[in-house]
């Protein structure tokens, strides 16, 4: 689990029981991870589409992190931007 | 009255008195755990619209792919995310929680803890290796100084770049920031798994410098190199280093290449990187 307890004050699962919280925080990282996976592809250009679906074959997951971060202009932005629209949809 | 029924007042009344508290206390925590159920059902129906809504995008791209394309995807999805998941966005997920207003900790007080983190985050990673990515960093720019004061730098991808003294300052300042603020993101990694992170930072910090110094002079784009490198070529490199190893005289713009060989050339201007 990526995500510490801290974060349960943020979004208002502390009163859980342990084993809730970290159910719910396993269920928005997954969230976050499907969006970005989904997201990324359309950022690429036609070219590294291409690329990226040869590469997928065969790489690690380092190499796809690796191959996004570099073709992806502010991939990290991009992560950012689906934590924060997951977790505010998740506050509200 | 009977004894009996005189008795059974009694108890009764006795039985009363004690179950009193015992049924507000029960009653509070039915209360408490109905309203926790209650809790987790809408917490639970903001999770089912959420997947709803990452369902619908993941149509909406799907009628974009090819069928290959489709099944590719699909058979590779938890890879993807593995890599998805791989350093940068779990910091982004922290930062982006952070910066929603978790914990005690305001923004105006950043500077403050994030200083405390890095301390931890150097706990956690051993000190040679941070070091280590501090040298690779400096070693990356594997430049030698000019005359006229400015370095020659060479990519590991084989692109040229020149940066005077004072902008190579400020980069190893930006620099050094950014791994700073690297380790800080890092810490809830590093807590857990320190050789994970090594590898991560590690990768990182040997790809970087490419990647930066290229994109700041190809396209102009917000580096950490911005501004502070400007394109040369690989005839200025091989120029120089003729000039250094076997002394032959750099010539200016206007001038043929002399051949001249000077004797006992001084080496002392060579990158200690270099030696």
């Amino acid at each position: 689990m990526i995500i510490n307890k801290k974060i349960f004050l943020a979004i208002g699962i502390e009163n859980l029981s342990a084993k809730k919280q970290e159910e719910i925080v396993n269920k928005l990282e997954n969230i976050i991870l499907d969006r970005l996976s989904i997201r990324a592809i359309k950022k690429l250009s036609l070219e590294n589409k291409g690329k990226y679906f040869q590469l997928l074959k065969s790489a690690k997951p380092i190499d796809i992190y690796n191959f996004l971060s570099k073709n992806i202009s502010n991939f990290e932005g991009l992560a950012q931007q689906i934590a924060e629209e997951v977790v505010s949809d998740f506050k509200e | 009255m009977s004894l009996e029924s005189g008795f059974g007042s009694v108890f009764n009344s006795k039985k009363t008195i004690k179950e009193e508290p015992y049924k507000a206390e029960e009653d509070k925590v039915v209360g408490e755990l109905l309203d926790l159920n209650k809790e987790e059902a809408l917490l639970e129906g903001k999770i089912e619209i959420a997947e709803k809504k990452t369902e619908t995008e993941q149509e909406s791209l799907i009628k974009e792919l090819s069928q290959k394309e489709v099944s590719l995807f699909q058979e590779t999805k938890e890879k993807i995310k593995k890599g998805c998941q791989i350093g940068i966005v779990s910091m982004m997920i922290i930062t982006s929680l952070l910066a929603a207003g978790c914990g005690a900790e305001k923004p105006q007080k950043v500077n403050h803890w994030s200083q405390i983190n890095i301390e931890e985050a150097r706990k956690a990673v051993p000190e040679d290796v941070t070091e280590g990515w501090v040298q690779h960093g400096l070693q990356s720019i594997g430049s030698w100084k000019e005359n006229e004061g400015s370095f020659l730098v060479r990519t590991n991808k084989n692109e040229y770049y020149r940066i005077n003294e004072e902008n190579l300052e400020e980069f190893k300042e930006r620099m050094s920031n950014y791994i700073n603020q690297y380790l800080y993101y890092s810490i809830e990694i590093a807590g857990r798994d320190r050789e994970l992170t090594g590898k991560l930072l590690d990768t990182r910090i040997k790809t970087w410098f490419d990647e930066y110094v290229e994109e700041a002079v190809d396209q102009e784009r917000e580096t950490i190199a911005y501004g502070l490198f400007e394109k040369s070529f690989s005839s200025e490199w091989q120029k120089l280093k003729d000039h250094v190893y076997f002394g032959v005289e750099q010539s200016d713009e206007n001038q043929e290449k002399k051949d001249e060989v000077i004797q006992g050339t001084d080496l002392s201007d060579l990158d200690p990187t270099l030696k």
